[in-house]
């Protein structure tokens, strides 16, 4: 399955910058161009043995190199609150932990390679989770992300009305889910507000990362 | 092939088989007629998953399209339709809000599920894996697997949970209800399964066939088990048969799990359809394509002893059934890293957009050889395909550095794990006009340093300057090979495969170490020409990738 959303001919248009380039460097040696619509005449791969190769069930396991911000770009408030609710653990985290500046009762679960961070405020709860763990599916190719956020792009979702975003930022692939009660959260069903609340995420701690 | 295996395998599928029930879900990706357009994605995305739900029978379906939803038949929800197989998928049913992994970009994001009957607080469910609970709100509960993936369970209530419990498989949660943040919904649970997928990100994926797996297991559907033998396992492949009695006439899945048994945390699965012909199957078996011969992963040719467990799953539900000697092991020494550069893969996305499997591809080659390889340019984030428009089956190209190559043939495609829909159709004089870089390898082959950054063992591409007088297409290079037979249980052989490595590579050794480009035409008016005309080609894939020549032309030693 591969998206066939979007337009984005950058790479299309540097393919053709490099090929430029390369042209010029080797144009002192020329071959035959071949004709329209002529197979190649390379050689073909060798031949191969009637085993296959099954799919990985779940999923192939690869590891997510994370980039590890420096820790002097810790916002100091927020993660004096988080700390005050959540302690030490939070840089034990295994990837860089985003939280928001909402303060309220929080909980902070750690696994091998994620954390989720849950943060409860009135009438509504922010939930933040990270991974360095992705799994490649066979039949998952290049998608293009659809709504532009932090910096970058990604996905902006809502039902059962839940709000959920996902982006890879740090190498990191990121989660953010706002619920709501709306009989006192009439924010919850502005989009805009919960892009500013996406967008307030920052930077608090983990276990990586100059000191 | 071992004869007394067969015999026994046989023997074990000489039993009536029981009476076939109607299957109880219609195919993933079919939704209710008219609710969208559904993900035909048959991936288990959560293998060995509980049923969330304690009880069957049980009835995943839609709540908006089914009797008395807002789109569905008037009537009550608790209408017996809604209570009835067979299941429909509703993943991505129409919603209005990003959903990659759906056909539309928009969908549901989980399944419905109802219980047995409309009562409320009634039905409990339980944690499908284990985790831990990672958030709870006004109606939503999250659990969180060990390996990072997500359960969601919404509009539950009674909850017997809090935020931090650690959960064993089975643990209850709540009770099926309607809660919805202050209003209410129908009584049913809404499942979703969120995963970091490479290539898109923390997502939700389809949870179907996950349930359809779990419900199976749970139910038992009472039916005769497949049968058949594992018949040998050395360094190229574990070969045998398989074939379930209450469908003789099908392909059966086989699941091979290297490391432990199935489903073991420190163990991979690996599913594989056994539909290969053999004449030996014929007759005993009444038909004759039951067998499966699978190929042993590179990234466990390492010279270590793997065990490897070997089971059919059967074509209408229920538990996994050993094959006839289905515990082996095997100890394959490392394959001979092949000549050239080797070129990073810049992450998980890159991986997905290319396809490749660190599992069957990546060589457990020490990190201080790994070092020792020369680097090449990095791989572009994406692939970029072409092919001319003279005719729609003319040759498919990769463009690379500003070159076109070519994948020889059909399986060179599959090798390399060409999507051939997305294969870019232009101009045939601007294909033409691209000059022809040496030809794709006839073997993917990874290699990965200490700091974790994979590789890919490709050519040098062509330094700027360069009279690119060299490597001559690679034509005379010969293939890689194989990685050698190996001795089953020795950990020796592996490196009689080695002649012949490095196709186009290892030609340029022999003529003074050119670089290895093969010119088809080079004027630069007609590169110049492309840069116009790819200005106003539509593209389909993102991709970060700023091509630069010099980058791509240089090797260095790191």
């Amino acid at each position: 399955m591969t998206s066939s959303r979007g337009t984005i001919p950058g790479r299309a248009l540097a393919a053709a910058l490099a090929l430029s380039a390369c042209t010029l460097a080797c144009s002192t040696h020329e071959a035959s161009p071949p004709a329209s619509g002529e197979r190649s005449t390379t050689a073909p791969v060798a031949a191969r043995s009637t085993a296959e190769r099954g799919t990985v069930i779940g999923g192939e396991k690869v590891a997510r190199v994370v980039a590890w911000p420096h820790a002097g770009t810790r916002d100091a408030t927020v993660r004096a609150q988080l700390l005050a609710s959540v302690g030490d653990r939070l840089d034990a985290a295994p990837v860089p932990v985003l939280a928001p500046p909402q303060s309220g009762r929080s909980t902070l679960s750690l696994g091998p390679s994620w954390y989720a961070l849950t943060v409860h405020g009135e009438g509504f709860l922010l939930h933040t989770h990270g991974s360095a763990e992705a799994r490649l599916h066979p039949h998952v190719r290049a998608y293009e992300p659809t709504h532009p956020m932090r910096g970058g792009a990604g996905y902006l979702t809502r039902n059962e009305e839940v709000w959920s975003a996902s982006w890879i930022e740090h190498g990191v692939a990121y989660g953010f889910e706002i619920e709501c009660d709306r009989r006192v959260v009439p924010w919850c069903d502005d989009e805009r507000a919960v892009q500013e609340r996406l967008e307030s995420l920052v930077y608090v701690g983990g276990r990586g990362g100059a000191r | 092939m071992n004869r007394a295996r067969t015999l026994v395998a046989l023997a074990l599928l000489l039993v009536p088989a029981a009476a076939k029930a109607d299957p109880f879900y219609r195919p993933v990706g079919e939704l209710v007629p008219g609710s969208g357009d559904g993900a035909a994605d048959a991936t288990v995305y959560a293998p060995g998953m509980r049923y969330p739900i304690q009880d069957a029978p049980s009835f995943p379906n839609s709540q908006v399209w089914g009797v008395g939803g807002s789109e569905g038949p008037a009537g009550s929800q608790c209408d017996e339709a809604n209570f009835s197989y067979p299941w429909h998928d509703n993943y991505c049913e129409t919603r209005s809000w990003d959903m990659p992994l759906c056909p539309s970009g928009t969908g549901h994001q989980g399944q419905d599920i109802r219980a047995s009957s409309c009562d409320n607080l009634t039905h409990p469910y339980l944690s499908v894996l284990p985790g831990t609970v990672t958030s709870i709100g006004s109606y939503s509960v999250y659990v969180t697997a060990e390996d990072g993936t997500r359960f969601d369970y919404l509009h539950g209530g009674n909850l017997v949970v809090s935020e931090g419990d650690v959960l064993a498989q089975g643990d209850p949660i709540g009770l099926v209800s309607n809660q919805f943040g202050g209003t209410s919904t129908t009584v049913h649970l809404h499942f979703n399964i969120k995963q970091d997928v490479a290539g898109v990100g923390f997502v939700f994926v389809s949870p179907y066939m996950s349930l359809v797996a779990a419900y199976e297991e749970l139910t038992g559907l009472g039916n005769e088990p497949p049968a058949g033998p594992v018949d040998a396992v050395d360094c190229e492949s574990i070969r045998g048969w398989a074939q379930d009695p209450d469908t003789p006439d099908q392909p059966v899945q086989v699941q091979v799990w290297f490391g432990g048994p199935a489903d073991a945390p420190e163990a991979t699965g690996v599913t594989i359809v056994a539909d290969q012909h053999r004449d030996d199957l014929c007759d005993p078996l009444g038909s004759c394509e039951h067998g499966f011969e699978l190929e042993i992963p590179r990234s466990l040719r390492d010279g270590q002893s793997h065990p490897a467990f070997v089971y059919a799953v059967d074509t209408e539900g229920g538990s996994l059934q050993p094959l006839d000697a289905s515990t082996t092991e095997f100890s394959c020494a490392p394959p001979a890293v092949p000549e050239g550069v080797r070129r990073a893969i810049a992450g998980p996305e890159a991986q997905a957009a290319w396809g490749f499997s660190p599992f069957w591809e990546l060589a457990p080659i020490d990190a201080a050889a790994v070092a020792a390889i020369d680097v090449g340019a990095p791989l572009d984030d994406a692939p970029l395909w072409v092919r001319g428009d003279a005719d729609p089956e003319s040759t498919v190209w990769l463009i690379d550095g500003g070159r076109k190559r070519s994948f020889g043939d059909a399986a060179g495609l599959e090798l390399w794990h060409v999507v051939v829909g997305a294969v870019e159709t232009w101009p045939q004089a601007s294909v033409d006009g691209i000059p022809e870089g040496t030809p794709m390898r006839p073997e993917v082959f990874l290699v990965e340093d200490d700091a974790g950054v994979l590789y890919v063992m490709d050519d040098p591409a062509c330094p700027p300057g360069d009279d690119c007088g060299g490597g001559g297409g690679g034509s005379d290079g010969g293939g890689e090979g194989t990685d050698g037979g190996g001795t089953l249980g020795d950990g020796t052989g592996g490196d009689e495969g080695d002649s012949g490595s490095g196709g186009g590579g290892e030609a340029r050794d022999d003529d003074g170490g050119g670089c290895g480009c093969t010119q088809s035409r080079s004027t630069p008016f007609a590169a110049l020409w492309l840069v116009l005309a790819l200005g106003l080609q539509r593209r389909r894939r993102s991709s970060s990738s700023r091509v630069s020549a010099a980058r791509l032309c240089t090797p260095s030693r790191r």
